[in-house]
């Protein structure tokens, strides 16, 4: 679903990711764990193809990033870290700009914002203006947004952000019910907690090099995730 | 503290004319778009120049230099009102860092002066175009004096004071109106409209009181009084009197002062004003499926409509256009009759060049409204949205260029079809000026993008840095007003070899052709990389 080959991106002199390679498979929650700089938003934004990448690959699908953005985009959704959506707009109003811009068919879009937007109890403020929104209202209508359209690949930055507890039971409830229908969830996270019971597969970076990958069971053992990352950071410090 | 505070506004600025590049990249280029952005306002100083030349020489010899330079000074008032008006309410209460600093020990007073300075800046900038080509004029063709100069010096700032306290004042009414109103965005634009119009109203009074004075200036000079005797103190103060420079600093002082105080009373209440809108519950209904450019264009309309500074710096220009076209239909003959008078003694090689004047006044006028100028800026920390849907970025250029002939396009046709009727043109002639208002609309529409595209500010605190006081927005416009004068200026020299005037409108089509290549071609690259 997802392939990372040997991508490298600098900003100037700094190399932000260094020569890091994963893959990601249809029906995987990936978890992207790192401590703050690491080059984890850095990564997850070069897979959706809004930062140019230095050297490397991106595949969607067997679809490079590089040669082919639109049609990569057209299969995945994006969450950032923080969700500055558009506050001229309504949330209908945003959410039916981006079926539209996804092509989603009428009855479609009226099923799902109805689904999503109810479940994540957003439904009745759909009709204020985002910028009357807290931040969690705008995490939510992110990712009612992102759900939109059906994707296949979805890629989150810190998605359990601002979210109420509830609220981010319910992601991850929509998360898991995503790759049981065939679908991938790459998303990077600092609580670790989560990780741990939520992802089938994690991988775990420092300073742009990927430190250790692979499933959940094998890169933590018998200890706890929190351990293993804490174990790491000491070797690599 | 004021010191520390000053420093952060002051790097917002130098920010604003001189952006980083994104992603770490070291800041480069700014020395060629400071020269550009000089050029530009020179070309408008220039036009400047030539008004002062023209009064410059009569008023001097009638020993009237204050009236010529109190002349000056109320050009340059509603120079900089009209330049910074419009800005100063989201300046001055709409910053993304306010809350932070209220949350910081800060008297509420130190951050108000601080958000003042970067509306004086503004202004300062607008009226210096005006009153520093008038002081050379004055200084080359007259001579000068240490207290002349220092006059000049002190009326700049004094004349820059002026124009901070009217234009908070204007904003400051705006917000207390708005304080009190759901509305928040439809109130804002029709208070201000409605304020500038109170104010020209007032200002064309006094103009017309200084027509009087310059017809009947020696008559009338002996016999002033009142109030019309602080005027020409003001004019004096310019010219190197003592007591004059004094009375006029004192009046803006005073002035400043009473407005720091009126405003200090309610800063906080107005700035944390919650903005909450009427709450709508969401209704459920059928939802229709639009285009990729029609939900772009649809996007870009919508933004439009919500940003009282976005929509009032681009609608005044098409108010102007429309309504001046209605009045001058309304009262078409009297129109023509002036019109015809005045033709009948303008040398007859100009009247050549007359047949142009519709598209270019036209434009003049388009070139106030540079709604893709501050399109890219606009996108702020939202651009990830465009950047991560699938949209070809060429369609989403094709929307903001589509929203600036929304705009301008109408009003600037209208405009231009009412001067071609009231100057007697001939049917080639209103095709030339029609074509010639149409693609200098395009040339507009493609140099504010390709500017945004080259100068973007995205980190703006308030959206006003954005649409107002960006490097791309003034160079839009005055790279506009730079154009038409070169090209009008080329016309009227090679007149006598050849009249290139009916095909003058191919300078801008031309340039609007060059400009679009680029955009399409590596726009969308450039785009990314930001």
């Amino acid at each position: 679903m997802l392939r990372i080959e040997h991508l490298t991106k600098s900003y100037g002199e700094k190399k932000a990711v260094d020569d890091l390679s994963l893959h990601i498979q249809p029906g995987e929650i990936y978890g992207f764990i790192g401590h703050n700089g690491a080059g984890k938003t850095t990564t997850l934004k070069s897979c959706v193809g809004i930062l140019r990448f230095d050297s490397g690959e991106i595949y969607v699908d067997g679809i490079s990033v590089r040669a082919n953005p639109l049609e990569c985009k057209r299969r995945l959704a994006f969450i950032p870290d923080n969700p500055d959506l558009y506050d001229f707009m309504s949330g209908i109003k945003y959410l039916n700009f981006v079926a539209d811009i996804f092509g989603v068919g009428e009855k479609e879009r009226e099923e799902r914002i109805h689904r999503f937007a109810s479940m994540l109890e957003l439904e009745k403020d759909l009709a204020q203006p985002i910028s009357a929104y807290s931040h969690g209202m705008k995490q939510k209508l992110a990712v009612i947004s992102a759900w939109l359209h059906a994707p296949r690949l979805i890629i989150m930055d810190e998605p359990f952000v601002g979210l109420d507890p509830i609220a981010a039971h319910l992601l991850k409830g929509l998360m898991r019910e995503h790759c049981d229908a065939g679908g991938a969830i790459f998303f990077s996270t600092h609580v670790l907690e989560v990780a741990e019971k939520l992802c089938d597969k994690v991988a775990i970076i420092r300073e742009g090099r990927l430190v250790v990958s692979g499933p959940m069971d094998e890169v933590k053992g018998n200890s706890s995730l929190e351990s293993v990352f804490l174990e790491l950071e000491d070797q690599h410090a | 503290m004021l010191k520390a505070l000053f420093k952060k506004q002051l790097l917002e600025i130098r920010e604003i004319y001189t952006p980083k590049k994104y992603r770490g990249q070291k800041r480069k280029g700014s020395v060629g778009f400071i020269i550009l952005y000089a050029f530009c306002l020179l070309s408008v100083a220039a036009a400047f120049v030539g008004m002062a030349e023209l009064v410059c020489g009569p008023f001097h010899e009638m020993g009237l230099d204050w009236l010529y330079y109190l002349f000056f000074c109320f050009v340059a008032l509603a120079v900089g009102i009209i330049g910074s008006v419009f800005s100063t309410y989201s300046t001055l209460y709409r910053a993304k860092d306010n809350e932070l600093l209220l949350s910081m020990p800060i008297p509420p007073m130190k951050l108000l002066l601080v958000r003042m300075l970067s509306v004086f800046f503004m202004g300062f900038l607008f009226e210096a175009v005006v009153l520093l080509p008038a002081f050379g004029v004055h200084i080359y063709r007259c001579g000068t004096g240490v207290l002349n100069i220092l006059g000049c010096l002190l009326g700049l700032i004094s004349t820059g004071l002026v124009i901070l306290a009217l234009t908070c004042l204007l904003g400051w009414v705006v917000a207390l109106v708005g304080s009190h109103t759901r509305k928040k965005s439809l109130v804002t634009v029709l208070v201000s409209l409605l304020l500038m119009g109170l104010y020209y109203f007032v200002y064309f009074r006094l103009n017309s009181l200084l027509r009087s004075l310059v017809d009947n200036a020696v008559t009338i000079g002996d016999k002033v009084s009142g109030n019309a005797y602080i005027l020409k103190l003001i004019g004096m103060g310019f010219a190197g009197d003592a007591w004059g420079i004094c009375v006029f600093a004192l009046i803006a002082l005073a002035l400043t002062c009473l407005t720091v105080y009126l405003m200090s009373v309610s800063f906080v209440r107005l700035t944390t004003m919650n903005r909450g809108e009427k709450k709508i519950v969401y209704v459920r209904r059928k939802m229709t499926r639009r285009s990729m450019l029609s939900a772009l264009y649809a996007k870009e309309l919508t933004r439009f409509g919500q940003s009282p500074t976005y929509l009032l710096n681009n609608i005044l220009g098409v108010i102007i256009m429309l309504g001046g076209s209605v009045y001058v239909w309304i009262r078409f003959s009297a129109a023509r009759e002036l019109v015809n008078s005045l033709l009948a003694q303008a040398p007859q090689e100009w009247l050549r060049l007359l047949t142009i004047v519709p598209g270019v006044a036209v434009s003049f006028m388009c070139s106030m409204n540079a709604v893709t100028a501050p399109s890219i800026s606009l996108e702020g920390s939202s651009l990830w949205v465009l950047k991560s849907l699938p949209v070809k970025l060429g369609r989403a250029f094709t929307a903001k260029q589509l929203l600036h002939f929304t705009v301008n396009l109408p009003a600037a046709l209208v405009m231009c079809f009412t001067l071609c009727a009231l100057l007697g043109l001939n049917a080639g002639q209103w095709l030339m000026n029609l074509l010639y208002a149409a693609s200098y609309t395009a040339f507009s529409s493609a140099l504010g993008l390709f500017m945004d595209l080259r100068k973007p500010h995205l980190d703006w605190t308030n959206e006003s840095v954005a649409v107002k006081q960006s490097a791309s927005v003034a160079i839009a416009m005055f790279g506009g007003w730079a154009l038409i004068i070169l090209s009008c200026l080329g016309a009227y020299f090679m007149r006598r070899v050849f009249n290139i005037a009916p095909l003058l409108f191919l300078v801008p089509a031309l340039g609007a052709l060059a400009l679009d290549r680029w955009i399409y071609r590596r726009g969308p690259d450039v785009l990314m990389n930001i």
